[in-house]
Protein backbone atom coordinates (compact mmCIF):
# COMPACT_ATOMS: atom_id res chain seq x y z
CA UNK A 1 0.00 0.00 0.00
CA UNK A 2 2.88 2.38 1.38
CA UNK A 3 4.83 1.59 -2.13
CA UNK A 4 1.91 2.05 -3.91
CA UNK A 5 1.10 5.29 -2.95
CA UNK A 6 4.38 6.70 -3.36
CA UNK A 7 4.50 5.51 -6.63
CA UNK A 8 1.35 7.08 -7.69
CA UNK A 9 2.23 10.32 -5.98
CA UNK A 10 5.46 10.80 -7.80
CA UNK A 11 3.33 9.91 -10.89
CA UNK A 12 1.32 12.94 -10.66
CA UNK A 13 3.95 15.11 -9.24
CA UNK A 14 6.11 14.26 -12.32
CA UNK A 15 5.29 17.50 -14.03
CA UNK A 16 6.20 19.83 -11.01
CA UNK A 17 8.99 17.73 -10.01
CA UNK A 18 11.22 17.82 -13.16
CA UNK A 19 10.39 21.89 -13.20
CA UNK A 20 12.22 22.08 -10.06
CA UNK A 21 14.86 19.49 -10.47
CA UNK A 22 13.86 17.82 -7.45
CA UNK A 23 14.91 13.75 -8.13
CA UNK A 24 12.60 11.01 -6.74
CA UNK A 25 15.42 9.91 -4.17
CA UNK A 26 15.05 13.46 -2.84
CA UNK A 27 11.48 12.42 -1.78
CA UNK A 28 11.80 11.07 1.73
CA UNK A 29 8.78 10.66 3.87
CA UNK A 30 9.77 13.99 5.67
CA UNK A 31 9.23 15.81 2.67
CA UNK A 32 6.82 18.36 2.73
CA UNK A 33 5.03 19.20 -0.44
CA UNK A 34 3.76 22.78 0.42
CA UNK A 35 6.57 24.38 2.32
CA UNK A 36 8.66 23.11 -0.29
CA UNK A 37 6.87 25.47 -2.44
CA UNK A 38 6.33 21.91 -5.02
CA UNK A 39 2.63 22.78 -4.39
CA UNK A 40 0.25 25.50 -3.19
CA UNK A 41 -2.45 24.54 -0.57
CA UNK A 42 -5.26 24.14 -3.22
CA UNK A 43 -2.78 22.17 -5.64
CA UNK A 44 -2.19 19.79 -2.16
CA UNK A 45 -5.67 19.07 -2.12
CA UNK A 46 -6.22 18.35 -5.75
CA UNK A 47 -3.55 15.66 -5.33
CA UNK A 48 -5.44 14.17 -2.63
CA UNK A 49 -8.80 14.11 -4.72
CA UNK A 50 -6.76 12.67 -7.51
CA UNK A 51 -5.37 9.32 -4.91
CA UNK A 52 -8.67 9.59 -3.61
CA UNK A 53 -9.97 8.71 -7.33
CA UNK A 54 -7.59 6.18 -7.60
CA UNK A 55 -8.74 3.98 -4.27
CA UNK A 56 -11.98 5.16 -4.79
CA UNK A 57 -12.25 6.52 -1.32
CA UNK A 58 -12.02 9.78 0.92
CA UNK A 59 -9.55 10.28 3.33
CA UNK A 60 -10.84 12.22 6.99
CA UNK A 61 -9.16 15.50 6.48
CA UNK A 62 -10.31 15.90 10.10
CA UNK A 63 -8.49 13.46 11.53
CA UNK A 64 -5.72 13.55 9.14
CA UNK A 65 -4.82 16.91 10.49
CA UNK A 66 -4.88 16.50 14.13
CA UNK A 67 -2.62 13.45 13.06
CA UNK A 68 -0.50 16.38 11.95
CA UNK A 69 2.12 16.42 9.11
CA UNK A 70 -0.55 15.97 6.27
CA UNK A 71 1.49 17.60 3.99
CA UNK A 72 4.62 15.65 4.43
CA UNK A 73 4.70 12.12 2.02
CA UNK A 74 4.79 10.38 5.16
CA UNK A 75 2.24 12.06 6.30
CA UNK A 76 0.27 12.08 3.31
CA UNK A 77 0.62 8.03 2.96
CA UNK A 78 -0.43 7.76 6.60
CA UNK A 79 -3.32 9.31 5.99
CA UNK A 80 -4.17 6.42 3.22
CA UNK A 81 -3.64 3.59 5.21
CA UNK A 82 -5.54 4.77 8.12
CA UNK A 83 -8.53 4.98 5.82
CA UNK A 84 -7.76 1.13 4.53
CA UNK B 1 -13.48 65.08 18.29
CA UNK B 2 -12.89 62.14 16.40
CA UNK B 3 -9.93 59.70 18.12
CA UNK B 4 -7.32 58.69 16.77
CA UNK B 5 -6.55 54.74 15.85
CA UNK B 6 -4.36 53.96 18.31
CA UNK B 7 -6.12 56.83 20.79
CA UNK B 8 -8.69 54.33 20.31
CA UNK B 9 -6.79 51.40 21.26
CA UNK B 10 -5.41 53.64 24.37
CA UNK B 11 -8.73 54.08 25.47
CA UNK B 12 -9.83 51.00 25.25
CA UNK B 13 -6.89 49.87 27.67
CA UNK B 14 -7.69 52.35 30.20
CA UNK B 15 -11.49 50.73 30.24
CA UNK B 16 -10.16 47.27 30.41
CA UNK B 17 -6.69 46.84 31.14
CA UNK B 18 -6.76 43.36 32.65
CA UNK B 19 -8.69 42.34 29.68
CA UNK B 20 -7.34 39.54 26.80
CA UNK B 21 -5.92 42.02 23.88
CA UNK B 22 -3.58 39.29 22.30
CA UNK B 23 -3.53 35.77 22.34
CA UNK B 24 -0.28 33.86 20.55
CA UNK B 25 -0.33 30.77 20.31
CA UNK B 26 1.35 30.40 23.56
CA UNK B 27 1.04 33.19 25.61
CA UNK B 28 -1.76 35.75 26.44
CA UNK B 29 -1.43 39.38 26.80
CA UNK B 30 -3.53 41.87 28.61
CA UNK B 31 -4.33 45.53 27.49
CA UNK B 32 -2.12 46.61 30.09
CA UNK B 33 0.95 44.60 28.92
CA UNK B 34 0.42 45.50 25.29
CA UNK B 35 0.12 49.20 25.79
CA UNK B 36 3.03 49.61 28.02
CA UNK B 37 5.33 47.48 25.71
CA UNK B 38 4.30 49.47 23.07
CA UNK B 39 4.76 52.78 25.22
CA UNK B 40 8.52 51.89 25.76
CA UNK B 41 8.72 51.39 21.91
CA UNK B 42 7.21 54.74 21.25
CA UNK B 43 9.72 56.54 24.07
CA UNK B 44 12.92 54.55 21.84
CA UNK B 45 11.87 56.06 18.96
CA UNK B 46 10.93 59.49 20.14
CA UNK B 47 14.82 59.29 21.86
CA UNK B 48 15.88 59.10 18.43
CA UNK B 49 14.36 62.35 16.93
CA UNK B 50 14.27 60.65 12.85
CA UNK B 51 12.36 63.53 10.73
CA UNK B 52 11.41 60.21 8.57
CA UNK B 53 7.62 59.36 8.87
CA UNK B 54 7.84 55.59 8.31
CA UNK B 55 9.17 53.25 10.74
CA UNK B 56 9.54 49.49 9.52
CA UNK B 57 8.77 46.64 11.46
CA UNK B 58 9.70 43.05 10.93
CA UNK B 59 5.91 41.57 10.57
CA UNK B 60 6.65 38.28 12.42
CA UNK B 61 2.96 37.96 13.91
CA UNK B 62 5.29 38.49 17.75
CA UNK B 63 4.31 40.53 20.72
CA UNK B 64 7.51 42.64 19.87
CA UNK B 65 5.52 43.15 16.29
CA UNK B 66 2.50 43.91 17.75
CA UNK B 67 3.63 46.08 20.48
CA UNK B 68 5.85 47.68 18.15
CA UNK B 69 3.11 48.77 15.54
CA UNK B 70 1.25 50.54 18.18
CA UNK B 71 4.31 51.49 19.55
CA UNK B 72 4.68 53.71 16.08
CA UNK B 73 1.80 54.99 15.87
CA UNK B 74 1.82 56.22 19.50
CA UNK B 75 5.03 57.98 18.88
CA UNK B 76 3.28 59.85 16.03
CA UNK B 77 4.72 57.82 12.88
CA UNK B 78 3.55 55.00 10.87
CA UNK B 79 4.38 51.98 10.03
CA UNK B 80 5.76 49.91 7.38
CA UNK B 81 5.40 46.05 7.70
CA UNK B 82 8.36 43.53 6.16
CA UNK B 83 6.88 40.11 5.43
CA UNK B 84 9.42 37.79 6.48
CA UNK B 85 8.12 35.90 3.61
CA UNK B 86 8.75 38.02 0.69
CA UNK B 87 11.97 38.07 -0.80
CA UNK B 88 14.94 39.55 0.37
CA UNK B 89 14.90 42.30 -2.27
CA UNK B 90 11.36 43.17 -2.12
CA UNK B 91 11.42 44.45 1.48
CA UNK B 92 14.81 45.85 0.27
CA UNK B 93 12.70 47.71 -2.43
CA UNK B 94 10.24 48.68 0.43
CA UNK B 95 12.51 50.26 3.27
CA UNK B 96 14.83 52.27 0.51
CA UNK B 97 11.65 53.86 -1.29
CA UNK B 98 10.09 54.46 2.26
CA UNK B 99 13.65 56.00 3.29
CA UNK B 100 13.56 54.13 6.34
CA UNK B 101 16.56 54.86 9.03
CA UNK B 102 14.53 52.80 12.15
CA UNK B 103 13.40 49.42 12.23
CA UNK B 104 11.50 47.14 15.01
CA UNK B 105 12.02 43.89 15.19
CA UNK B 106 11.09 40.87 17.42
CA UNK B 107 12.97 38.24 18.74
CA UNK B 108 12.82 35.76 15.81
CA UNK B 109 13.57 37.73 13.48
CA UNK B 110 17.44 37.13 13.13
CA UNK B 111 17.36 35.84 9.52
CA UNK B 112 15.91 38.41 8.15
CA UNK B 113 17.55 41.01 10.11
CA UNK B 114 20.69 40.14 8.87
CA UNK B 115 19.87 40.18 5.38
CA UNK B 116 18.55 43.87 5.67
CA UNK B 117 21.65 44.98 7.74
CA UNK B 118 24.18 43.58 5.39
CA UNK B 119 21.96 44.95 1.95
CA UNK B 120 20.63 48.22 2.87
CA UNK B 121 22.20 51.18 1.71
CA UNK B 122 21.51 53.97 4.42
CA UNK B 123 22.12 53.45 8.08
CA UNK B 124 19.80 52.21 10.41
CA UNK B 125 18.70 51.84 13.94
CA UNK B 126 17.38 48.74 15.03
CA UNK B 127 15.15 48.85 18.00
CA UNK B 128 14.10 45.17 19.69
CA UNK B 129 10.92 46.24 22.36
CA UNK B 130 11.90 44.67 26.01
CA UNK B 131 9.87 45.53 28.93
CA UNK B 132 7.59 48.13 29.18
CA UNK B 133 6.40 51.66 31.00
CA UNK B 134 3.90 52.48 32.77
CA UNK B 135 3.98 56.08 31.64
CA UNK B 136 1.33 55.34 28.17
CA UNK B 137 1.51 58.61 26.39
CA UNK B 138 0.34 59.49 22.84
CA UNK B 139 2.44 62.09 20.81
CA UNK B 140 0.11 64.40 18.94
CA UNK B 141 -0.86 63.89 15.14
CA UNK B 142 -2.61 65.29 12.33
CA UNK B 143 -5.36 63.29 10.65
CA UNK B 144 -3.14 63.51 7.04
CA UNK B 145 -0.31 62.15 8.66
CA UNK B 146 0.08 58.69 7.45
CA UNK B 147 -1.16 55.49 9.56
CA UNK B 148 1.02 53.01 7.60
CA UNK B 149 2.54 51.95 4.29
CA UNK B 150 2.04 48.84 2.15
CA UNK B 151 3.26 47.98 -1.23
CA UNK B 152 0.82 46.80 -3.81
CA UNK B 153 1.68 45.00 -7.24
CA UNK B 154 2.54 47.59 -9.74
CA UNK B 155 2.43 47.02 -13.42
CA UNK B 156 5.95 48.31 -13.86
CA UNK B 157 7.81 45.38 -12.16
CA UNK B 158 7.82 47.36 -9.13
CA UNK B 159 5.50 47.49 -6.10
CA UNK B 160 3.14 51.00 -5.46
CA UNK B 161 3.56 52.45 -2.21
CA UNK B 162 -0.22 53.29 -0.86
CA UNK B 163 -0.04 55.51 2.60
CA UNK B 164 -3.17 55.75 3.90
CA UNK B 165 -3.73 58.45 6.70
CA UNK B 166 -5.16 58.62 9.92
CA UNK B 167 -8.38 60.16 8.48
CA UNK B 168 -8.79 57.64 5.98
CA UNK B 169 -8.66 54.35 8.74
CA UNK B 170 -10.36 56.79 11.88
CA UNK B 171 -13.03 56.83 8.76
CA UNK B 172 -13.27 53.21 8.27
CA UNK B 173 -13.13 52.54 11.78
CA UNK B 174 -16.00 54.64 12.52
CA UNK B 175 -18.07 53.40 10.10
CA UNK B 176 -17.48 49.78 11.05
CA UNK B 177 -17.50 50.11 15.12
CA UNK B 178 -20.91 51.92 14.24
CA UNK B 179 -22.74 49.67 12.13
CA UNK B 180 -21.05 46.40 13.82
CA UNK B 181 -21.93 45.84 17.81
CA UNK B 182 -18.60 44.69 18.62
CA UNK B 183 -17.79 43.52 21.52
CA UNK B 184 -15.45 43.47 25.10
CA UNK B 185 -16.11 39.55 24.58
CA UNK B 186 -15.25 39.14 21.30
CA UNK B 187 -12.39 37.00 20.06
CA UNK B 188 -11.20 38.52 16.35
CA UNK B 189 -9.55 36.27 14.26
CA UNK B 190 -5.74 37.24 12.48
CA UNK B 191 -5.58 34.99 8.98
CA UNK B 192 -3.79 37.76 7.59
CA UNK B 193 -0.18 38.08 6.91
CA UNK B 194 0.60 42.04 8.53
CA UNK B 195 1.27 43.30 4.98
CA UNK B 196 -1.94 42.96 3.84
CA UNK B 197 -4.31 45.73 4.38
CA UNK B 198 -6.97 43.16 5.63
CA UNK B 199 -4.88 42.87 9.15
CA UNK B 200 -5.93 45.89 9.97
CA UNK B 201 -9.67 45.57 10.56
CA UNK B 202 -8.57 42.68 13.06
CA UNK B 203 -5.96 45.04 15.03
CA UNK B 204 -7.97 47.96 15.17
CA UNK B 205 -11.57 47.02 15.74
CA UNK B 206 -10.83 44.13 17.85
CA UNK B 207 -8.62 46.75 19.92
CA UNK B 208 -11.46 49.55 19.97
CA UNK B 209 -13.54 47.49 21.30
CA UNK B 210 -12.06 46.09 23.73
CA UNK B 211 -12.07 42.67 22.30
CA UNK B 212 -9.05 39.99 21.92
CA UNK B 213 -7.22 39.34 19.04
CA UNK B 214 -6.28 35.61 18.19
CA UNK B 215 -3.43 34.87 15.85
CA UNK B 216 -3.07 31.30 14.61
CA UNK B 217 0.26 29.51 15.18
CA UNK B 218 0.50 28.12 11.43
CA UNK B 219 -0.88 30.63 8.68
CA UNK B 220 -1.29 28.03 6.46
CA UNK B 221 -4.86 27.51 5.77
CA UNK B 222 -4.95 23.79 6.99
CA UNK B 223 -4.50 25.05 10.45
CA UNK B 224 -7.48 27.30 10.07
CA UNK B 225 -10.18 24.31 11.49
CA UNK B 226 -8.26 23.24 14.19
CA UNK B 227 -7.58 26.92 15.00
CA UNK B 228 -11.39 27.76 15.21
CA UNK B 229 -12.13 24.54 17.37
CA UNK B 230 -9.15 25.41 19.61
CA UNK B 231 -9.48 29.18 19.75
CA UNK B 232 -13.26 30.01 19.56
CA UNK B 233 -13.38 33.11 17.73
CA UNK B 234 -16.30 34.92 17.21
CA UNK B 235 -15.88 37.49 15.05
CA UNK B 236 -13.83 35.55 11.66
CA UNK B 237 -12.02 37.58 8.93
CA UNK B 238 -10.77 35.81 5.51
CA UNK B 239 -10.79 36.23 2.17
CA UNK B 240 -12.85 33.54 0.48
CA UNK B 241 -9.77 31.24 -0.56
CA UNK B 242 -9.65 29.77 2.83
CA UNK B 243 -12.93 28.97 3.44
CA UNK B 244 -13.03 27.48 -0.23
CA UNK B 245 -9.69 25.00 0.69
CA UNK B 246 -11.45 24.22 3.99
CA UNK B 247 -15.11 23.35 1.94
CA UNK B 248 -12.63 21.09 -0.17
CA UNK B 249 -11.42 19.26 2.46
CA UNK B 250 -14.83 18.56 3.53
CA UNK B 251 -14.46 20.27 7.03
CA UNK B 252 -17.51 22.61 6.95
CA UNK B 253 -19.97 20.35 8.31
CA UNK B 254 -23.01 21.60 9.62
CA UNK B 255 -22.36 23.70 12.95
CA UNK B 256 -19.04 22.36 13.17
CA UNK B 257 -17.78 26.31 14.08
CA UNK B 258 -20.69 27.54 16.76
CA UNK B 259 -18.50 30.06 17.93
CA UNK B 260 -18.06 32.32 15.41
CA UNK B 261 -21.26 34.79 15.55
CA UNK B 262 -19.94 37.56 12.80
CA UNK B 263 -18.01 36.41 9.08
CA UNK B 264 -16.13 39.00 6.97
CA UNK B 265 -15.12 38.42 3.60
CA UNK B 266 -12.83 40.65 1.32
CA UNK B 267 -10.42 40.29 -1.40
CA UNK B 268 -12.04 38.25 -3.48
CA UNK B 269 -15.54 37.87 -5.54
CA UNK B 270 -17.73 35.22 -3.04
CA UNK B 271 -19.33 32.86 -4.62
CA UNK B 272 -22.79 32.09 -3.47
CA UNK B 273 -22.01 28.31 -3.44
CA UNK B 274 -19.28 29.11 -0.81
CA UNK B 275 -21.35 31.55 1.29
CA UNK B 276 -23.76 28.80 1.51
CA UNK B 277 -21.50 25.93 2.93
CA UNK B 278 -19.61 28.69 5.28
CA UNK B 279 -23.47 29.51 6.73
CA UNK B 280 -23.56 25.69 7.51
CA UNK B 281 -20.48 25.29 9.23
CA UNK B 282 -21.64 28.54 11.22
CA UNK B 283 -25.36 28.61 11.78
CA UNK B 284 -24.90 31.47 14.22
CA UNK B 285 -23.03 33.75 12.32
CA UNK B 286 -24.02 37.05 9.92
CA UNK B 287 -22.20 37.06 6.83
CA UNK B 288 -21.06 40.33 5.38
CA UNK B 289 -18.89 40.90 1.89
CA UNK B 290 -16.67 43.39 1.93
CA UNK B 291 -15.32 44.89 -0.87
CA UNK B 292 -12.28 47.19 -1.33
CA UNK B 293 -8.69 48.10 -2.69
CA UNK B 294 -5.94 49.23 -0.58
CA UNK B 295 -5.92 52.90 -1.54
CA UNK B 296 -9.61 52.78 -0.47
CA UNK B 297 -8.35 51.72 3.30
CA UNK B 298 -9.39 48.10 3.95
CA UNK B 299 -12.69 48.32 2.29
CA UNK B 300 -14.83 50.97 1.24
CA UNK B 301 -18.71 49.12 0.14
CA UNK B 302 -20.50 46.02 2.24
CA UNK B 303 -23.04 43.33 1.94
CA UNK B 304 -24.80 41.97 4.66
CA UNK B 305 -26.20 38.74 3.25
CA UNK B 306 -29.68 38.29 4.97
CA UNK B 307 -30.52 34.93 6.87
CA UNK B 308 -32.67 33.80 4.78
CA UNK B 309 -30.24 32.65 1.53
CA UNK B 310 -32.76 32.87 -0.77
CA UNK B 311 -32.93 36.35 -0.61
CA UNK B 312 -28.71 36.40 -1.12
CA UNK B 313 -28.41 39.32 -4.04
CA UNK B 314 -25.79 37.59 -6.91
CA UNK B 315 -24.61 38.22 -10.02
CA UNK B 316 -23.93 35.11 -12.25
CA UNK B 317 -23.04 33.24 -8.54
CA UNK B 318 -21.03 35.98 -7.17
CA UNK B 319 -22.48 37.58 -4.12
CA UNK B 320 -23.37 41.24 -4.17
CA UNK B 321 -20.46 43.95 -2.57
CA UNK B 322 -23.34 46.28 -1.54
CA UNK B 323 -23.26 49.90 -0.53
CA UNK B 324 -20.82 52.11 -0.20
CA UNK B 325 -19.58 53.17 2.86
CA UNK B 326 -20.78 56.24 4.40
CA UNK B 327 -18.43 59.13 3.98
CA UNK B 328 -17.34 57.86 0.75
CA UNK B 329 -19.02 57.99 -2.89
CA UNK B 330 -18.52 56.45 -6.46
CA UNK B 331 -19.09 57.23 -9.88
CA UNK B 332 -18.87 54.58 -12.28
CA UNK B 333 -16.60 55.20 -15.73
CA UNK B 334 -18.09 54.15 -18.83
CA UNK B 335 -16.10 52.84 -21.81
CA UNK B 336 -16.36 55.67 -23.83
CA UNK B 337 -14.59 58.28 -21.46
CA UNK B 338 -17.85 59.95 -20.09
CA UNK B 339 -18.53 60.05 -16.63
CA UNK B 340 -22.23 58.80 -15.52
CA UNK B 341 -23.55 58.81 -12.38
CA UNK B 342 -24.35 55.88 -10.19
CA UNK B 343 -26.78 53.61 -12.89
CA UNK B 344 -26.03 50.71 -15.40
CA UNK B 345 -22.29 49.55 -15.69
CA UNK B 346 -18.77 50.85 -15.74
CA UNK B 347 -15.35 51.11 -14.00
CA UNK B 348 -16.20 51.82 -10.45
CA UNK B 349 -14.48 55.01 -9.24
CA UNK B 350 -14.32 55.67 -5.31
CA UNK B 351 -14.05 59.01 -3.76
CA UNK B 352 -14.05 60.42 0.14
CA UNK B 353 -12.84 60.15 3.22
CA UNK B 354 -11.35 56.48 3.13
CA UNK B 355 -9.66 57.18 -0.23
CA UNK B 356 -5.90 58.17 -0.43
CA UNK B 357 -4.61 61.53 -2.33
CA UNK B 358 -2.80 59.41 -3.83
CA UNK B 359 0.53 56.67 -4.36
CA UNK B 360 3.60 56.90 -2.41
CA UNK B 361 6.36 59.48 -4.68
CA UNK B 362 4.86 57.71 -7.82
CA UNK B 363 3.39 60.62 -10.08
CA UNK B 364 2.93 58.02 -13.25
CA UNK B 365 1.15 55.43 -11.09
CA UNK B 366 -1.41 58.75 -9.92
CA UNK B 367 -1.90 59.92 -13.42
CA UNK B 368 -3.07 56.17 -14.57
CA UNK B 369 -5.38 55.77 -11.13
CA UNK B 370 -6.75 59.10 -9.78
CA UNK B 371 -8.92 61.61 -11.28
CA UNK B 372 -10.01 65.10 -10.07
CA UNK B 373 -13.02 66.76 -11.62
CA UNK B 374 -12.12 69.67 -12.76
CA UNK B 375 -16.25 71.26 -11.76
CA UNK B 376 -16.16 69.49 -7.98
CA UNK B 377 -12.56 69.23 -7.40
CA UNK B 378 -13.74 65.60 -6.39
CA UNK B 379 -10.70 63.29 -6.91
CA UNK B 380 -11.85 59.61 -7.69
CA UNK B 381 -9.67 56.92 -7.37
CA UNK B 382 -10.13 54.18 -10.45
CA UNK B 383 -10.40 51.07 -9.12
CA UNK B 384 -10.16 49.45 -12.30
CA UNK B 385 -12.99 47.14 -11.11
CA UNK B 386 -15.50 46.29 -13.39
CA UNK B 387 -19.12 46.83 -11.51
CA UNK B 388 -23.10 47.07 -11.95
CA UNK B 389 -25.42 48.52 -9.71
CA UNK B 390 -28.73 47.62 -9.86
CA UNK B 391 -31.80 49.64 -8.65
CA UNK B 392 -31.52 49.38 -4.97
CA UNK B 393 -28.04 50.78 -5.54
CA UNK B 394 -26.53 47.45 -4.52
CA UNK B 395 -22.96 47.04 -6.43
CA UNK B 396 -22.08 43.80 -8.51
CA UNK B 397 -18.46 42.91 -9.36
CA UNK B 398 -18.16 41.65 -12.74
CA UNK B 399 -14.71 41.73 -13.50
CA UNK B 400 -11.72 43.31 -14.18
CA UNK B 401 -10.43 45.83 -17.07
CA UNK B 402 -6.99 45.14 -16.87
CA UNK B 403 -3.94 42.49 -16.28
CA UNK B 404 -4.50 42.78 -12.47
CA UNK B 405 -5.77 39.61 -10.76
CA UNK B 406 -5.93 38.03 -7.91
CA UNK B 407 -4.42 35.39 -6.05
CA UNK B 408 -5.70 34.25 -2.57
CA UNK B 409 -7.09 38.28 -2.20
CA UNK B 410 -3.46 39.27 -2.61
CA UNK B 411 -3.56 41.57 -5.47
CA UNK B 412 -1.34 40.34 -8.85
CA UNK B 413 -0.76 42.98 -11.78
CA UNK B 414 0.44 40.40 -14.96
CA UNK B 415 2.68 42.90 -16.10
CA UNK B 416 4.67 42.89 -13.03
CA UNK B 417 5.44 39.62 -13.36
CA UNK B 418 6.01 39.84 -17.27
CA UNK B 419 8.13 42.44 -16.20
CA UNK B 420 10.06 40.67 -14.17
CA UNK B 421 10.72 37.65 -16.31
CA UNK B 422 11.84 40.12 -19.12
CA UNK B 423 15.11 40.83 -17.00
CA UNK B 424 16.11 37.46 -17.02
CA UNK B 425 18.84 37.65 -19.69
CA UNK B 426 17.76 34.77 -22.02
CA UNK B 427 14.10 35.95 -21.85
CA UNK B 428 13.20 37.68 -25.19
CA UNK B 429 9.29 38.22 -24.49
CA UNK B 430 7.10 36.69 -21.13
CA UNK B 431 3.45 36.96 -21.69
CA UNK B 432 1.78 36.36 -18.45
CA UNK B 433 -2.22 35.10 -18.08
CA UNK B 434 -4.06 33.28 -15.19
CA UNK B 435 -5.52 30.01 -16.24
CA UNK B 436 -9.07 29.96 -14.15
CA UNK B 437 -12.44 28.46 -14.22
CA UNK B 438 -15.38 28.52 -11.42
CA UNK B 439 -14.80 29.69 -7.82
CA UNK B 440 -10.92 28.19 -8.22
CA UNK B 441 -7.86 30.64 -7.66
CA UNK B 442 -6.10 29.76 -10.75
CA UNK B 443 -2.97 29.20 -11.83
CA UNK B 444 -0.18 31.74 -13.30
CA UNK B 445 0.65 30.42 -16.49
CA UNK B 446 4.46 32.21 -17.97
CA UNK B 447 4.65 32.47 -22.39
CA UNK B 448 8.32 32.20 -22.50
CA UNK B 449 9.80 33.23 -25.75
CA UNK B 450 13.72 32.92 -25.75
CA UNK B 451 16.13 35.02 -27.36
CA UNK B 452 17.81 33.54 -30.49
CA UNK B 453 20.53 31.13 -29.44
CA UNK B 454 19.62 31.07 -25.83
CA UNK B 455 17.91 28.79 -23.69
CA UNK B 456 16.28 29.53 -20.46
CA UNK B 457 15.65 26.93 -18.17
CA UNK B 458 12.72 26.26 -16.22
CA UNK B 459 14.39 25.68 -12.93
CA UNK B 460 16.43 28.83 -13.18
CA UNK B 461 13.15 30.94 -14.25
CA UNK B 462 11.56 30.11 -11.49
CA UNK B 463 14.23 30.31 -9.26
CA UNK B 464 14.97 33.65 -10.72
CA UNK B 465 10.80 34.90 -9.52
CA UNK B 466 11.04 33.27 -6.07
CA UNK B 467 14.32 35.82 -6.05
CA UNK B 468 12.37 38.79 -6.89
CA UNK B 469 8.73 38.31 -6.78
CA UNK B 470 6.53 37.03 -3.22
CA UNK B 471 5.11 32.97 -3.48
CA UNK B 472 1.73 34.14 -4.39
CA UNK B 473 3.23 35.57 -7.87
CA UNK B 474 5.41 33.04 -9.05
CA UNK B 475 4.25 31.30 -12.07
CA UNK B 476 2.97 27.60 -11.39
CA UNK B 477 4.16 26.67 -15.12
CA UNK B 478 6.55 28.28 -17.63
CA UNK B 479 5.54 27.32 -21.25
CA UNK B 480 8.53 28.36 -24.02
CA UNK B 481 6.49 29.18 -27.22
CA UNK B 482 8.43 29.59 -30.36
CA UNK B 483 5.89 33.00 -31.21
CA UNK B 484 3.82 34.88 -29.50
CA UNK B 485 -0.01 34.64 -31.13
CA UNK B 486 -1.20 38.05 -31.85
CA UNK B 487 -4.79 38.47 -32.89
CA UNK B 488 -6.31 40.91 -35.53
CA UNK B 489 -5.80 43.67 -34.03
CA UNK B 490 -2.07 43.13 -33.12
CA UNK B 491 -2.41 42.23 -29.30
CA UNK B 492 -1.32 38.82 -27.89
CA UNK B 493 -4.09 36.19 -28.59
CA UNK B 494 -4.72 35.22 -25.12
CA UNK B 495 -7.11 32.25 -26.27
CA UNK B 496 -4.40 30.74 -28.38
CA UNK B 497 -1.55 30.69 -25.45
CA UNK B 498 -4.20 28.83 -23.34
CA UNK B 499 -5.16 26.59 -25.90
CA UNK B 500 -1.06 26.03 -26.43
CA UNK B 501 -1.42 25.37 -22.64
CA UNK B 502 -4.65 22.59 -23.02
CA UNK B 503 -2.54 21.20 -26.08
CA UNK B 504 0.41 20.46 -24.34
CA UNK B 505 -1.11 19.29 -21.09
Amino acid sequence: MENEIRKQLIELLRDKLQRLAIRESELGDKFDLVKSGLLNSLEFVELVASIEKIHHHEIDFEEALENGELTTIGGLIRAFEIKK
Amino acid sequence: MTLTPVERVLQTALKYPDRPALELPNSIYSYRELTEAAASVAQSIIELNDPCPFIAVVADKSFSCYSGILGILMAGKAYMPLNPRFPAARNLYMMEKAGIRILIAGENADDELDTILDSYSSGIYVIFPEGGTSQVTCEVTLPQNPAYLLFTSGTTGKPKGVAVSIRNLSSYLDFMMKTFDFQPEDRFTQNFDLTFDLSVHDLFLAWSSGACLCVPQDNSSFAMARFIREKQPTVWFSVPSVVLLMDRMRLLKPGAFPSVRLSFFCGEALHSRLANAWKTATPQSRLVNLYGPTEATIAITCYELPENSELWKSELGIISIGHIFEGNSFILQGATSQVTCEVGEGELCVGGNQVVDGYFQNEEADIDSFYTDPVSLQKWYKTGDLVKVDEDGDLFFLGRKDAEVKISGYRVNLKEIENVLAEYESVGQAVVILDKTGDDQGMILAFILEKEEEKAEEKELDAFCRQQLPWYMVPGKFIFVKEIPLNLNGKVDIASLKKIYIDGK
